[in-house]
């Protein structure tokens, strides 16, 4: 996962505990330029794998470095960086401008006004940035943490859980503006609990189970793997048993199970031809679509199907 | 230092229940002297006046209730609603972090304590520059002392238990051990404020006598202190997993 042997964070034999639990266990890997995917559901130890690239905790055992130094307490370091938290907490007193304002008055930046401008306009926060971070949505939260982590035009970007929060257009925008900051020769880190997700972000993937490393590498492969092993995708409708009958037609979907709350859980190990189907099947019958999840147990068991393997 | 400074003062003066609390406090006493004053308390610029006023609310109870609400928010708040990371995972060290924190804690319980201290003075017809001079240069100097301590209070464990403990320490250690065992004034925040007072106008401030102990002592106290707790604040933050 380098590029020309050059990778810009190394995570070598990590494990995190906190008493008797063990968060995180003996994880290596590295990660080059380029946008790579940090999966696993919730509980695998990402975050805590991130606050460590982040500097915020130190690895019981291990060593982690980013552009070859170690990150905790490094001025340096953090100059070439830039890090949005999985929680989104924010100064509530102060509006979304001033917050990139604070980071870009943080980082000594040369010409913050021009910076926060060129942050604000990149994460789509314009028409908001004079509002208190207090009133805002989660999506727009996001955003505006995005500007702030970004203001300083950082090297290297981590990012837990970016896409939570977003409507499907935002995530479309962001996805995209990652890939252009990629291209740009970035290196880009980002979590998420949700394979498809990463699955149109990222071209390379760690994936953790139970704080440890379950695989690396190749998308595509991994995803081959994963396919092996059916997902359990949850539909609510109010027209939930014509639905239903319309999934079992499809030779993709493995079983479909009507709910008593009038909705329909449906296997299967192809989903992104199901979900592409979707919206089809229901403009062809007339079926309104209230919501679509994938189920995160069905998730997790996805992930400790490769780890069993 | 400046911005998170700014940011520091903006967020110690924007929670309302503290501000609520703190200007209370603050104000108490100058009620408590203006009704003694009203209907017919002790004379004013009396010794049992002074006593009351300054040994017996201001100094041992509002001095070290505001500096406690106060300090204890200035880490303890950014803990608990997880933004202090924003602050550490920036290009600035460690030290300018707790400084800037910790002086928006004094500048804002500063001039608090001066104001009700000095409002106090005035309804004690302690007129005339010298006490009031002392009584604002007491109070502040115990300001400096107190927010160092409860900012590394609010530092190493939750707001809910710094506060519980921070009264503790405030009843057991300033009001009864060191009012009951002479040894225990050259570690009391409370015996070094009216020391000060007591040093910098014994005309004054005679009632507090046979309390007090020497003026330099006092400031040695203070200043030890003060670099103690902001030493302790540093290693803390620098060890700390940060949330």
């Amino acid at each position: 996962m380098t590029v020309n042997g050059w990778s810009a964070i190394q995570v070598s034999g990590v494990s995190k505990w906190y008493g008797n639990v063990v968060a995180v266990s003996d994880v290596s890997f590295k990660v080059a330029p380029g946008i790579t995917g940090l999966l696993g559901p919730n509980g695998a130890g990402k975050t805590t794998i991130l606050h460590m690239l982040a500097g915020l905790s130190t690895p019981s055992e291990g060593e982690i470095t980013v552009f070859g130094q170690p990150v905790r307490d490094n001025v340096e370091i953090y100059r070439r960086i830039g890090v949005m938290p999985e929680h989104d907490a924010l100064y509530g007193v102060l509006t979304g401008r001033a917050f990139v304002g604070l980071a870009a008055s943080l980082h000594g930046l040369p010409d913050p006004e021009a910076a926060i401008g060129r942050a604000i306009e990149a994460a789509g926060m314009q028409s908001a940035q004079d509002r208190k971070v207090g009133g805002y949505s989660r999506g727009m939260r996001q955003r505006i943490r995005l500007a702030a982590a970004m203001v300083h035009d950082p090297e290297a970007l981590i990012l837990d859980e970016p896409l939570s929060g977003t409507d499907p257009r935002q995530r479309l925008e962001f996805q995209e503006l990652l890939r252009e900051l990629a291209r740009g020769g970035r290196t880009i880190l980002v979590s998420s609990h949700i394979l498809e997700e990463v699955e149109h972000l990222a071209d390379t993937i760690l994936l953790m189970v139970a704080g440890k490393l379950a695989a690396e590498g190749d998308f595509r492969a991994i995803r081959a793997k994963l396919d092996e092993q059916p997902y359990q995708v949850k539909v609510a409708s109010p027209q939930a048993r014509i639905l239903a009958s319309a999934l079992v037609e499809r030779e993709e979907v493995d079983s479909v199970t009507v709910g008593g709350d009038g909705s329909v859980t449906f296997t299967t190990r192809r989903l992104s031809v199901v979900e592409a189907a979707i919206p089809s099947i229901a403009k062809e019958r007339g079926i309104r679509l209230l919501r679509v999840e994938p189920l995160d147990d069905s998730l997790e068991s996805v992930f400790s199907y490769v780890v069993e393997r | 230092m400046g911005a998170i400074f700014r940011l520091s003062l903006r967020q110690l003066a924007g929670g309302r229940v503290r501000l609520a609390i703190t200007l209370i406090a603050g104000g108490l006493p100058v009620l408590i002297a203006g009704i003694a004053r009203a209907f017919g308390g002790p004379e004013a610029a009396d010794d049992e006046f002074i006593q009351g006023a300054f040994g017996t609310v201001l100094t041992p109870i509002v001095l070290p209730i505001i500096a406690m609400a106060m300090g204890t928010a200035a880490f303890g708040e950014e803990i608990e609603d997880r933004t202090l990371s924003y602050l550490t995972m920036k290009p600035i060290s460690r030290i300018r972090i707790v400084l800037s924190k910790y002086l928006a804690v004094v500048a804002v319980t500063g001039p608090i304590l001066i104001v009700s201290g000095v409002a106090v003075a005035l309804l004690a017809d302690l007129s005339g520059v010298k006490p009031s001079l002392s009584i604002a240069a007491a109070l502040f100097a115990g300001a400096v002392a107190y927010g160092a301590l409860f900012t590394w209070a609010g530092l190493i464990t939750s707001r809910g238990v710094a506060l519980g403990l921070g009264l503790m320490y405030i009843f057991l250690w300033e009001g009864v051990a060191s009012s009951l065992l002479v040894g225990i004034r050259y570690g009391s925040v409370r015996a070094w404020t009216l020391s000060m007072m007591y040093g910098l106008d014994n005309e004054s401030f005679s009632v507090f006598e046979d309390v007090v102990i020497g003026l330099w002592a006092a400031i040695a106290g203070v200043g030890i202190a003060t670099a103690l707790f902001v030493g302790l604040s540093l290693i803390r933050l620098r060890r700390m997993d940060v949330p």
